[in-house]
């Protein structure tokens, strides 16, 4: 009766997503793994680590770019306000 | 090569334009007209700061160096930004609550306000940052010595030009980064000048990038193809330095003072992360594209033996390209200017919060606040540390000479700022963490550091540390700097980081184990801890402490000066409902001020300031233990608390409802009840009163007894027949009425009504004309019904009609796909008000009860063209008389 659009669970998964992500990029980027792409082949004329740890690189971003505006959803609207008591330049 | 005077004239218009944006943007500051620097991206731009001219000059050099190895530098930060839900979000909350203005103040306020840690990870910052320093004054003689061409001869050496870039960096710094002691340290003049620069030096990097490409080695594959698995050292490089050196750059855009600086004290929104998150790994990834293009363009075109650290500015003065190598040179004159600003802006008020203010108080003890202007001691030693630190970047530039590579330094540096990591992150995760324990880690780890990393790096000037290096402490083997115990790590960096992080996070969590916690530690761990599980607003409040008010208020402007002062107080006068005067001192009022406070001076001097005010030292052990323990429960238990209420709120709502809906139905039965009582009740009376006459007086003649019998008989059909209608009312309401539709000829059920109604009429006298028939048509209904419908209106036309010539139309029509009926009469009419009433049970019009009739037959004629998806209405201001119309949806 709850299942997919339970806002809750929804916002729970974006959470979870965005613990995972890094874990991820470690994985991908971190020996042993990394070691898979050290070929001496090329793929469009670049080395195939260079195709692939870039790759990754801009994965990671692309997918913190979709996270960042449900997380941002997620946050909580600020407790207080700090500028409100930020005096006048002296 | 570009001439040295227009190559100063070019430096100067630059360094003259930072000042111009940091001066008109301050000045916009002060009258509030900064929405647009308060923007994510301005916000990103200046994390960027961590693209030093390490990253500029240096990453070339490392990527020609030791090919792909430069990436990790820029894997870490990017790995920390696209992991902000775990721990960038937690600290950028805990600076905001808690007033945040240093890393330093963040450990020594986790660990109870202990200014003894504060002073400490002050020194460590103080050290490990300037190597860093002395890094980016020699990166800016150095490649103004390339790009002048070496002139030496014309009276600028070294250390003339490191001395002058000292000297304008920190009179920049000294003039927009100490303007005032704000409430959270932030200065929108220096962040949107290094913004500014973040741009710049982007720019910059990404034009050598394609001319290194484009105009050196002719195409992008020419670049690639001229790669060999030599160049990218791709066998050797990913092994334990790869790890190392990501985890290092991970800690350092975590820990290093400047990145705490401008990620979490100069935030002013903290949904700015969630921007940051992808878009500062975008920068790193754009700058970091075209490093490697740059060392293989290098490699390809320059002289063999040439500095691959200069490659970015050799690359285009080797083709002439004076105007790129201009660029390019201003693009790491930026990246240098703005890390040192923003490092001598953390560090100096690191100094002056956590060293010079307790100096301050110790001194001054007995009357401090009463005497003297704080405010203008924080910002005199804050201007004296900016020249003291860029002083000794200057010096330790002179003494190693700036021999080194470009990348060593910067290592160094960050290996120094990362035994911060264990506490800071311990902290703020770890309730059970203690200051002991804190300070066990910091100095096993520091201690590490300068002896495995830090003393080596000066064995190339000094001949007694080569040895010392070499051979180890007085000649034991087992205690070398780089191969400690005789462990046999190859890499020094890595060797040093291996002792120094293991001794820290070991003697942090061992010695947190065997130490408890002080009770305002335990109420600090408590706050930073769990600082999502606190509901928005106040934190909660703590230790019961009283003061004079105007002791605090004295104390106050001391501080944040005489107006702020008296806005704060004003306010929170305002917030206990005072609207005149000083509020009153409780201990809500204390806290929030010892925030406000810290702010300013740093969690541990406030405090140590206000408890001297509000008597601190009088509180009992056992209160602020319970205090602790409470706190940790509360918030413990809050969560779960917020959502329970939740759900108990709506069902109750829902309850709520659910009752109201109730009491109408109940009312309305209620009403229905006594409407049928009355209407039974008047049949039943005279069936009574004439059944008694019978009864009581025997000798009643015949025929006057067969007329009271035939009135009973009467009265007992209407009887009947209102039971029957009632019934068949309440059968329609239940809903339980499943008729099947089918279509029927609605013409027919018309002509089948008029004929029943002939009779009636013709014993009325009225006149029944049909003035227009629809035809051909049908309609989804039940033939009886439908004409029982039709029937009752018919009815009351005739029954109501009083004049004295009754006449009846019946028109039926087809309009809009609607098959309608309207029936007119010529009788006196229904007034508008009870245009609705007549269709409620028993709701006879104009309150008649004169003429026979339940009252139920319109209900149930509505009742049943509702059930055929139809309606009877009554028509408005038709005339003298009324007209009802019946419409019903015709089938195709």
């Amino acid at each position: 009766m709850n299942a997919p659009r339970d806002p809750d669970l929804a916002r729970r998964k974006f959470n979870d997503a965005g613990l995972v992500l890094p874990i991820a990029g470690t994985f991908l980027l971190m020996p042993p793994f990394i070691r898979v792409f050290v070929t001496d082949s090329f793929i469009f004329g670049i080395p195939v680590i260079i195709v692939y740890l870039f790759s990754v690189w801009f994965a990671l971003i692309l997918v913190a770019w979709w996270l960042a505006g449900p997380l941002r959803e997620a946050m909580q609207s600020d407790p207080t306000d700090t500028s409100d008591t930020e005096p006048p330049a002296a | 090569m570009l001439s040295a005077n227009l190559l100063l004239f070019i430096c100067l218009s630059y360094v003259a334009l930072l000042f111009l944006v940091a001066f008109v943007v301050d000045r916009r500051a002060q009258r509030d007209r900064i929405g647009w620097l308060q923007s994510p991206l301005v916000y990103t731009l200046s994390i960027s700061i961590y693209c030093t001219s390490w990253t500029f000059y240096g990453a070339v050099g490392s990527a020609a160096r030791s090919g792909l190895e430069f990436a990790t530098i820029y894997l870490g930060p990017t790995l920390v930004f696209v992991g902000w839900w775990w721990i960038l979000r937690k600290l950028v909350r805990i600076g905001r609550l808690h007033r945040i203005t240093s890393i330093a103040d963040l450990i020594s306020s986790r660990f109870g306000k202990s200014p003894t840690l504060a002073v400490f990870v002050t020194l460590i910052a103080v050290i490990a940052t300037t190597p860093y320093i002395a890094l980016q004054l020699q990166s800016v003689t150095l490649s103004y010595r390339v790009i002048s061409g070496n002139t030496e001869a014309a009276g600028l050496n070294d250390g003339v030009t490191a001395f002058w870039v000292a000297a304008g960096m920190a009179l920049f710094t000294i003039l927009f980064g100490t303007r005032n002691v704000t409430a959270n340290e932030r200065h929108h003049g220096v962040v949107a000048a290094i913004a500014l620069e973040a741009l710049v030096k982007l720019f910059a990097l990404i034009a050598v990038g394609l001319f290194a490409i484009y105009g050196v080695a002719g195409g992008l594959s020419e670049v690639f193809s001229r790669v060999t698995p030599e160049m990218l050292h791709a066998d050797e490089v990913f092994g334990s330095r790869w790890i190392a050196l990501t985890f290092l750059s991970a800690t350092a855009i975590i820990c290093l003072p400047r990145q705490f600086q401008v990620t979490v004290v100069e935030n002013v929104d903290e949904k700015h992360l969630a921007t940051a998150s992808w878009l500062f790994p975008l920068y790193l990834v754009m700058l970091s594209v075209f490093v490697l293009p740059i060392a293989v363009a290098g490699l390809i075109q320059m002289p063999v033996g040439s500095n691959p650290d200069m490659f970015v500015l050799t690359l285009p003065l080797s083709t002439g390209q004076e105007g790129l190598a201009a660029f390019a040179f201003i693009g790491g004159f930026s990246s240098a200017t703005s890390m040192v600003i923003v490092a001598a802006i953390a560090l100096s008020t690191m100094v002056s919060n956590h060293i010079v203010m307790p100096v301050a108080l110790k001194v001054s003890q007995s009357d401090y606040y009463t005497s003297g202007d704080v405010r203008r001691l924080l910002l005199t030693s804050r201007r004296i540390s900016i020249a003291a630190i860029l002083m000794l970047g200057f010096i330790y530039f002179r003494l190693t000479g700036g021999s080194e590579g470009l990348a060593s330094i910067g290592l160094i540096a960050f290996a120094g700022t990362a035994q911060v990591l264990p506490g800071a992150v311990g902290g703020v995760m770890w309730r059970g963490a203690t200051r002991y324990g804190a300070l066990a880690g910091l100095a096993a780890g520091f201690a590490a550091w300068a002896y495995m990393l830090l003393i080596p790096s000066f064995r190339a000037e000094y001949a007694v540390i080569d040895a010392f290096v070499a051979l180890g402490p007085w000649g034991i083997d087992m205690l070398r700097p780089e191969a400690f115990l005789g462990v046999s790590i190859l890499d020094p960096l890595v060797h040093a980081l291996f002792w120094s992080l293991s001794a820290n996070t070991l003697l942090f969590v061992i010695v947190s184990l065997v130490t408890n916690p002080t009770p305002l530690e335990r109420l600090q761990g408590a706050l930073f801890v769990d600082v999502f599980r606190m509901r928005p607003g106040e934190p909660p409040r703590v230790i019961h402490r009283t003061a004079p008010v105007e002791d605090l208020f004295v104390l106050a402007q001391r501080i944040l000066g005489a107006e702020p002062a008296r806005l704060l107080f004003r306010d929170i006068a305002r917030s206990q409902g005072i609207h005149d005067g000083l509020p009153n001192a409780d201990d809500a009022f204390v806290s929030r001020l010892e925030r406000e406070l810290a702010g300013s001076v740093g969690a541990a001097s406030a405090h140590a300031m206000v408890s001297q005010v509000a008597g601190g030292g009088t509180i009992s052990l056992t209160e602020l233990m319970e205090i602790a323990d409470e706190t940790a429960q509360i918030l413990e238990y809050s969560q779960q608390l917020t959502e329970k209420s939740a759900e108990l709120e709506s069902t109750a709502r829902q309850l709520r409802d659910a009752n109201t809906k109730l009491q109408k139905l109940s009312a309305q039965k209620d009403d229905f009840l006594s409407q049928v009582s009355h209407e039974l009740r008047t049949p039943m009376t005279s069936i009574r009163s004439f059944s008694e006459i019978l009864l009581e007086t025997p000798d009643v003649h015949s025929e006057r007894a067969q007329r009271f019998l035939s009135i009973i008989n009467e009265e007992c059909l209407r009887l009947t027949g209102l039971l029957n209608e009632i019934l068949d009312l309440s059968f329609l309401e239940s809903g339980k009425v499943s008729w099947t539709l089918v279509p029927v000829d609605p013409e027919a059920a018309l002509d089948r009504a008029l004929d029943s109604i002939s009779v009636l009429a013709e014993k009325n006298g009225v006149r029944i004309d049909i003035v227009e028939r629809a035809g051909n048509v049908f309609v989804m209904a039940d033939f009886g019904r439908l004409t029982q419908v039709f029937l009752n209106i018919l009815n009351n036309s005739v029954k109501y009609n009083t004049v004295d010539t009754p006449r009846i139309e019946v028109r039926s029509r087809l309009q809009e796909g609607n098959y309608v009926v309207s029936i007119t009469d010529n009788g006196p009419g229904i007034p508008a008000s009870d245009s609705e009433t007549i269709f409620s049970k028993f709701g006879r019009g104009g309150g008649r009860q004169d003429v026979g009739g339940s009252g139920l037959g319109l209900a149930i004629s509505r009742e049943i063209l509702r059930k055929f998806e139809g309606d009877v209405v009554l028509v408005a201001d038709s005339g003298p008389g009324a007209t009802f119309e019946i419409r019903l949806p015709a089938s195709k």
